[in-house]
């Protein structure tokens, strides 16, 4: 039945051969196959620059170019390696460094949160740096950003971007109504009684998470431990503290009624900071990146800054900060190189150009007193003294030692705060509850 | 005896009418809400996203986000890339899928209905569920940041559903158009080549749009093994303008809808075939 003779030809079988791989062949052609992995060298001759690699998390949309800038300037300031820089999202890059380090591709060099740098480095997998970078060199930095970065008494990362908190509040409504700025829990919860008009305008901004940490340590107070862990590892979020805490924010969500709606699935970045950018929220804690959006989005709002308010008007005011670090990963082959790079990230010059592109607090104690940084003439100034004063005394939320499952114990916290703002429980249940199922999970019970 | 239409009166086809569209175009606006705020909100300043009560018809329309995507993104580049991954998975991914396909169709052999619900099940497996061993795979062949690499697992990945599907279209075509070419001097593969692939134009183009949107869309698979920012997808490239602390959600939709447009506009251009396409295998 079948005749070869007459069957598709060669000729035109190549044909539908080679249509059918032209755009594989493009796409080879647009992409060198391989590159090259993490600790390779970049030639053969032993003199050849190493190939580094950073792997950076963008903070906004000039986190490339901006830090193309300083990996193009470190490579023309030295011959001993070349750096290529990735950048990636926030939302999947933990996920990204985790399937890299695992795959034996880990970058010599990554940025994340602090939580990231506990995690992997009790997983062994980022690189003592206090050798590497030297006494001298970190004696530059705050202490506080060295010691969030610091396990078992060796720095684990650089501290990058520290951002202590403040609440922000409208002094064109607060004028309006003859208010003053906020102090105290009972300030608060007054001012926004007085201005809350839903859904044109709400009073205070409450989620779970951040806004949780920002009612402990106010009900605590600076110069006292801060830690929502007892010495011997219990949970204190059930504590006289912690119930005050929880109440003050379930008093403002369901007695008040003055907070915006769903505070339990509130997320700081796309619904608070909006709502408030938007003008339709009167108060708000956040970081100290807001002044830049504001200046950028809302510019002709009126508003001020003040200390994360206390529960009793004779206590310090505390802080509070989720650093993030730049990391060597341990699987780096260049060490020394990687260290090198560190050292030209971090010194003055580029700390200072990031500090003012990104808006954030600087590390570094000389460029917090910089006059280009400090600005007489920049609206903004005020707030970043504000801040850069603020980091001094700053409790890291991730102070070691942190446990394994801090992540899910901070889970458990919102989900008691679900439970607590949807009317299901009462604070004390609820947070008794949480604090059973976190010691559980610490094997204290 | 037939009802006489008096002016004003509603006949039983009026009513029908009323009924359909009464239910289409709620649905209708349902759909294409997202669409509609994601153009709107493409031409607000920055500043206006934020300004309460949101507002469909944007207070000072611009065109500078459709101009500035570009400037802070290499748009073009990812544009670029996302067109050779979505065309270079769609031709591989044909070019194994229809054989497969075809002898699935014509030929009785052992464990073909095993393998028939194989490939049914084999695309219930998420992609991601792989990434770590394929991550370890493509490495060790050091072919991590390569577009090749991007293109031949997406291939793979829409293999089963191409093979699935065309398997389908294939048997709709009656073997006695194949027996006749072969009886006129044909091999199998050049009845196929010259009969049935011919034939199976509207089922090859609905195939292939679905491999291109596949390709067009993937996320995680460029996400992980890309590192070279000129490598990378638009669907990687939109991430860019969600960062941190903040999204800017002005140039996100500028870019998004450009993005869009491209297989709104294919869609429209094969929009026919793609139908008759699927209304064959569902027929089948």
């Amino acid at each position: 039945m079948q005749n070869q003779k007459n069957g598709l030809s060669r000729r035109n079988f190549l044909k539908v051969m080679a249509m059918a791989s032209a755009p594989l062949v493009l796409a080879a052609c647009a992409a060198p196959a391989g590159a090259p992995a993490s600790g390779t060298q970049g030639g053969a001759a032993s003199q050849a620059p190493v190939e580094l690699r950073f792997v950076a998390m963008d903070y906004d949309s000039r986190m490339q170019p901006d830090t193309q800038a300083v990996m193009d300037a470190f490579n023309k300031s030295q011959t001993a390696s070349t750096v290529k820089l990735e950048v990636v999202g926030w939302p999947d890059g933990r996920n990204l460094l985790l399937t890299q380090i695992s795959g034996g591709q880990a970058p010599d060099i990554f940025n994340g949160s602090g939580q990231w740098c506990l995690e992997f480095t009790s997983a062994k997998e980022t690189a003592p740096l206090d050798d590497l970078m030297g006494k001298e060199f970190l004696d530059n930095f705050w202490e506080s950003g060295i010691k969030a970065m610091t396990v078992d008494g060796k720095l684990y990362g650089m501290p990058y971007f520290l951002d202590p908190r403040g609440l922000y509040y409208r002094t064109d409504l607060f004028t309006e109504k003859g208010l003053k700025a906020p102090e105290t829990w009972a300030d608060v919860r007054e001012a926004a009684k007085a201005i809350s008009n839903p859904p044109d305008i709400y009073g205070f901004g409450v989620g779970p998470d951040d806004y949780w940490w920002y009612a402990w340590i106010g009900a605590i107070g600076a110069g006292n431990d801060l830690a929502p862990w007892t010495q011997d590892g219990h949970s204190r979020i059930a504590s006289e503290e912690g119930i005050a805490a929880v109440q003050f924010l379930t008093d403002i969500v369901l007695t008040d009624k003055t907070s915006q709606p769903s505070p339990q699935n509130a997320n700081r970045d796309s619904d608070l900071q909006p709502l408030f950018l938007g003008k339709k929220m009167a108060m708000l804690e956040t970081g100290s990146w807001m002044p830049t959006i504001i200046s950028h989005d809302a510019p002709d709002m009126q508003y001020d800054l003040a200390q994360l308010p206390v529960a009793k008007a004779d206590m310090k005011h505390p802080n509070v900060f989720w650093p993030d670090a730049v990391m060597m990963a341990n699987q780096s082959k260049q060490k020394e190189q990687a260290a090198d790079l560190l050292k030209f990230m971090f010194n003055a010059e580029n700390r200072l150009q990031f500090a003012l592109q990104r808006g954030v607090i600087p590390e570094r104690i000389d460029v917090g007193k910089d006059p280009k940084y400090v600005d007489p003439n920049d609206p903004l100034t005020k707030y970043k003294e504000f801040y850069v004063k603020e980091l001094a005394t700053a409790h890291n939320v991730f102070q070691t030692p942190w446990p394994a499952t801090g992540s899910e114990d901070q889970t458990s916290v919102t989900n008691a705060l679900a439970h607590i703002w949807l009317g299901e429980m009462s604070v004390a249940d609820a947070l008794t509850a949480a604090a059973k199922e976190i010691d559980t999970r610490h094997k204290l019970t | 005896m037939i009802a006489k239409e008096t002016p004003g009166m509603l006949t039983p086809r009026m009513i029908k009418l009323v009924g359909i569209f009464g239910l289409l175009i709620p649905v209708l606006l349902i759909s294409i809400f997202p669409l509609i705020v994601m153009i709107s909100t493409s031409f607000k300043t920055s500043q206006e996203v934020y300004i309460p009560p949101p507002t469909f018809m944007p207070r000072a329309p611009t065109i500078q986000n459709y101009l500035d995507i570009w400037r802070v993104v290499p748009l073009g580049t990812y544009f670029w890339n996302s067109l050779l991954i979505g065309l270079g998975s769609t031709v591989a991914s044909l070019v194994l899928a229809i054989p497969a396909a075809y002898a699935l169709a014509r030929y009785r052999f052992v464990g073909k209905s095993v393998y028939v619900l194989f490939l049914l099940g084999i695309q219930m497996f998420p992609p991601i569920v792989l990434i770590l061993g394929l991550f370890r795979l493509i490495a060790s062949l050091n072919m991590l940041d390569s577009l090749v690499t991007i293109v031949v697992l997406n291939a793979i990945f829409s293999l089963s559903f191409n093979t699935w599907m065309l398997m389908g279209y294939f048997m709709t075509i009656p073997p006695e158009i194949e027996e006749a070419a072969m009886m006129d001097g044909n091999s199998r593969v050049g009845a196929m080549v010259r009969m049935v692939m011919p034939l199976s134009w509207p089922g090859l183009v609905a195939v292939a749009i679905f491999s291109f949107m596949n390709g067009w869309n993937e996320f995680t698979l460029p996400l992980t093994f890309l590192q070279s920012q000129d490598k990378l997808p638009l669907t990687i490239g939109l991430f860019k303008f969600v960062t941190r602390f903040k999204v800017e959600w002005h140039q996100l939709m500028a870019a998004s809808f450009l993005a869009t447009l491209v297989v709104v506009v294919l869609f429209m251009l094969v929009q026919d075939q793609l139908t008759r396409g699927m209304v064959a295998v569902s027929e089948k």
